[in-house]
């Protein structure tokens, strides 16, 4: 297996796993969604300045490098 | 109609405040292109502007708390930041920018990204930074 395929299977089993738990959630399963939960992390000051500056950061390194 | 009127006034002023940089950030990235200092200026600029806004206005201070129902979550935000460090170190396994790179080459596309990166930084700014009176 190349590096290259290893890698998308990985994303993919991670973007498969996310959307199930996103799923479990809708369905009143005993977790959050991922809205509930980056919600939460940001209750605090420290939470709230990780979560903003992953966001920025992500944008930075996506869309302007 | 004229007690709502103020806040509705209110609202458009905050989304119209958000749009222009907004519209601005997004031209700029089209516009300007990869590796270009034009895009980094105005991605950077967004991000440190909506970064500030969410610290002042305590973005999400009053958001419900989840506990350890959102261990889940942790995990798996624990598996995603932890395959990016193998694939960071590893020089044969390309990293999530390596693999969207060739997709967000295409102006359309790193226009469309920009577009949803900003409304996932609006969503950010939108969490509840206070109770509804009577909760």
């Amino acid at each position: 297996m190349t590096g290259s395929s290893a890698s998308v299977i990985a994303l993919a089993v991670l973007l498969v796993t996310g959307l199930a738990l996103e799923l479990a959630a809708r369905r009143g399963r005993h977790v959050p969604t991922a809205g509930e939960a980056l919600g939460a992390a940001m209750r605090t000051t420290a939470g709230r300045a990780t979560v903003l500056l992953a966001w920025a950061w992500l944008g930075v390194h996506f869309l302007a490098r | 109609m004229g007690e709502h009127a103020p806040v509705v006034s209110s609202q458009r002023i905050r989304r119209f405040a958000f749009l222009v940089p907004a519209l601005a950030c997004v031209a700029s990235v089209v516009a300007f292109g990869e590796l270009s200092i034009g895009a980094l200026v105005a991605v950077a600029g967004t991000g440190v502007l909506v970064t500030l806004v969410g610290l002042r206005g305590r973005a999400g201070a009053a958001a419900p708390r989840v506990g350890r129902r959102a261990l889940p979550w942790a995990a798996w935000l624990g598996a995603a930041v932890s395959w990016e460090l193998v694939a960071l170190f590893d020089g044969d396994v390309p990293t999530v920018s390596d693999l969207a790179d060739p997709v967000l080459a295409h102006p359309p596309a790193r226009g469309a990204a920009t577009v949803g990166w900003l409304v996932a930084g609006a969503w950010l700014l939108a969490r509840p930074s206070s109770r509804p009176a009577g909760s």
